[in-house]
């Protein structure tokens, strides 16, 4: 019975903390996580939705770059290129005196095998002892709640964490109970259309498992790959009752002015609907081609994506996106961005 | 009397011809040691030239010098590999360079012009896009870049050796050996994913990021083992340089001096490649400026060029570290952006013809 107190009381305080990474690392934590260096901007969402942006000392430049995110952060330390990040410098920053203090966590994707995996980060940084090398994801909805608790015990941020992993389920419940039961359309998703070239999302993309959680048939879903790449012709002959386009940040963001948004939005609509034969695909007849702003379909954000989907592909659903991005934003600490679309066109 | 003053003239002639060879290879070498010194101190780590010193000196004399534990982590953990692989890499690209182009009696000979370097690329880009390849784990990349090197290599000769082994011939099967590889390659980043590209696309920019002590050592050993066969044929290699017929008529081997030259050569290119990934340039614009400036003789222009590609790579690598920081370039880029402009510099001013 005391035991059982004990474990239960003081199991989050206790150091040396071991845990398992999403690579399957056993990494051990000295004591209490001061410090954090992120090089991807996934965690960096992860660790200023838990409350703890402050201790973030260094970023990466796709943390940088995403600086509508992380007004906190703009001024921190810059460690070069999230997949070839200087090393030296992140010594440098994890120093103080002739040590480290092993309260320094660095954050990183886990990517197996790859020269900018944790396995590889976590090699470089082995000579500075007292750097604490932790593969974290963010990107794939399967592993979302179980690293959000996970980063939440490593930053002794338990119930922010908490709170948070009930929001995000209860707003994909809401998606789950207002979709459930209605008919299924088939969806196709255009990740790319470089040159002509068409690139969908099959089997195993994030896009694939949200169009599924919003009760719609990805027609791409018998091809294997991740990003397959496919004719225009096959698209048709698949007619599809949806189209959506992923819009790169170049054509619409954060920072563009609203008009510009809608300029090119506009363009890209048009360029898909222009394309020969496209009059005769179901989705163009009924006027269900949709560009969609990529920044909410991926990463801690996604069940925003996955509410805007479920609208896009049942009109009729009682469902608020625009709340439910506004709320999130509440974590993040940012105000949500009047007059930006993220849908078009609207739904 | 005559006779002998003027032989006594020509040896002095020689003796000042030799000595500025010499002269041009001291300066580059001492150029290396400067250029590496500056190196060293360079970095995003605020340590002063004080400490880098007395952290590089603290291991050669302990004792004598008192350096700190993240001192001594940041120069020889992370800098000083990283410039000795600088060293190393652009000696090893030299050398390949200067010999191929001697054997071939071709300027435009190189590990890229002869496919070498594009076959490295497939391996390379085979390991990160299907994962498949001769080695496993980490070796994955690094084995297969060496394994489609000595591929290529040999495919060269078997192509050249069907045909008569000839400078043509040769190099006429490198381009086709090149184009091939090429294309293989742009038919798997087309199916490979966007990060995989990305990947491939960065590994073929070369880097000397990959670097590390075990690295710089197996490099080295490799032209360690293979310099001494090209420093020794250098005669032979000077008299392929008069015309094969000459040659064979003071009893070179042609064929066969060829033939090993090349796999040599294509030794050190692989051994130095697979770890840094494609570094153009220097194979082939080292030997022209080495050329330049001390003239067409092996003996010098080897391991002339050796030094010339050390200084070159080193320089970039330098740079390509602290223009930018703390944003790394790849040095692949920077090889071109320095040396360009030096070798155009040498191009202008120097009227006489080189070949």
């Amino acid at each position: 019975m005391l035991l059982l107190i004990a474990t239960s009381c003081c199991a989050a305080a206790e150091y040396p903390m071991t845990i398992t990474d999403s690579a399957g690392r056993e990494v051990t934590i000295q004591m209490p996580v001061e410090r954090i260096i992120v090089l991807n901007s996934d965690a960096a969402e992860a660790v200023t939705i838990l409350g703890a942006a402050d201790k973030i000392v260094g970023i990466s430049d796709s943390v940088k770059n995403k600086a509508y995110y992380f007004p906190a952060l703009k001024n921190r330390q810059s460690v070069g290129k999230w997949n070839e990040p200087d090393y030296e410098m992140i010594g440098e920053i994890a120093r103080s005196g002739d040590e480290i203090v092993p309260n320094i966590i660095v954050i990183s994707y886990t990517y197996p095998d790859k020269p900018y995996g944790i396995v590889e980060v976590a090699k470089r940084l082995e000579p500075f002892t007292g750097i604490t090398a932790i593969g974290l994801d963010f990107y794939k909805p399967e592993n979302m709640t179980r690293e959000i608790e996970l980063l939440g015990r490593i930053l002794g941020k338990e119930a922010e964490a908490q709170r948070f992993i009930e929001w995000y389920e209860e707003k994909q419940a809401d998606v789950e109970n207002a979709v459930a039961n209605r008919n299924v359309p088939k969806v196709y998703v255009e990740w790319t259309s470089k040159g002509g070239e068409l690139t969908t999302m099959g089997t195993g993309s994030g896009a694939a498992q949200l169009v599924s959680m919003a009760r719609g048939y990805s027609v791409a879903n018998d091809l294997k790959d991740a990003y397959p790449k496919i004719g225009w012709e096959w698209v048709i002959s698949k007619n599809p009752d949806v189209i959506i386009k992923r819009s790169t940040s170049t054509q619409l963001g954060w920072e563009k002015p609203p008009s510009l948004d809608s300029t090119n939005l506009e363009n890209t609509l048009n360029e898909v609907l222009s394309r020969s034969g496209a009059a005769a695909v179901n989705a163009v007849k009924n006027d269900r081609v949709y560009i969609v702003n990529w920044e909410i379909m991926a990463g801690l954000d996604d069940v925003v994506g996955l509410t805007y989907l479920a609208k896009i592909l049942h009109p009729d659903v009682n469902l608020d996106p625009e709340s439910v991005y506004r709320e999130y934003l509440q974590f993040l600490g940012v105000d949500y961005p009047e007059d930006r679309i993220f849908v078009y066109p609207e739904v | 009397m005559d006779c002998m003053e003027s032989r006594i003239a020509l040896k002095e002639e020689y003796t000042r011809f030799v000595g500025r060879k010499l002269l041009f290879m001291a300066a580059l070498s001492l150029s290396i040691v400067i250029i590496a010194g500056i190196s060293a101190t360079l970095g995003s780590a605020n340590l002063s030239v004080f400490e880098v010193y007395s952290a590089i000196l603290a291991r050669a004399f302990p004792g004598y010098f008192e350096t700190t534990w993240f001192a001594d982590t940041i120069v020889w953990g992370l800098r000083l590999h990283r410039i000795l692989m600088g060293v190393v890499a652009g000696a090893g690209l030299g050398v390949a360079g200067a010999a191929m182009q001697g054997i071939l009696k071709n300027p435009l000979a190189s590990p890229f012009t002869l496919g070498i370097s594009s076959a490295a690329s497939f391996g390379a880009a085979l390991a990160i896009i299907l994962g498949a390849g001769f080695a496993g784990g980490e070796y994955l990349i690094i084995g297969n870049a060496f394994v489609f090197t000595l591929l290529a290599t040999f495919a060269v000769y078997g192509l050249a050796k069907y045909k008569g082994i000839t400078p043509e011939t040769m190099i006429l099967a490198g381009i086709a050996i090149m184009y091939f590889f090429s294309a293989m390659t742009s038919f798997l980043q087309y199916v490979g994913r966007a990060e995989q590209v990305q990947e491939v696309v960065f590994w073929m920019m070369g880097s000397l990021g990959r670097s590390s002590w075990d690295k710089v050592y197996a490099s080295a050993l490799m032209i360690i083992i293979c310099l001494p066969y090209l420093i020794l044929k250098s005669w032979d290699i000077n008299a392929i340089g008069a015309g094969d017929e000459t040659a064979k008529s003071l009893g070179v081997n042609v064929e066969r001096i060829r033939v090993l030259s090349m796999i040599f050569a294509s030794l050190i290119t692989a051994s130095v490649i697979c770890f840094t990934g494609t570094i153009g340039f220097i194979g082939l614009v080292a030997p022209h400026m080495t050329r330049m400036v001390i003239g067409g003789d092996h003996r010098f222009l080897i391991p002339g060029s050796a030094l010339m590609g050390s200084v070159i790579l080193l320089a970039a690598d330098t740079l390509a570290r602290t223009v930018l920081a703390p944003v790394i370039l790849p040095v692949g880029i920077m090889t071109s952006f320095l040396g360009v402009p030096f070798f155009v510099y040498l191009f202008m001013k120097r009227r006489k013809e080189f070949w």
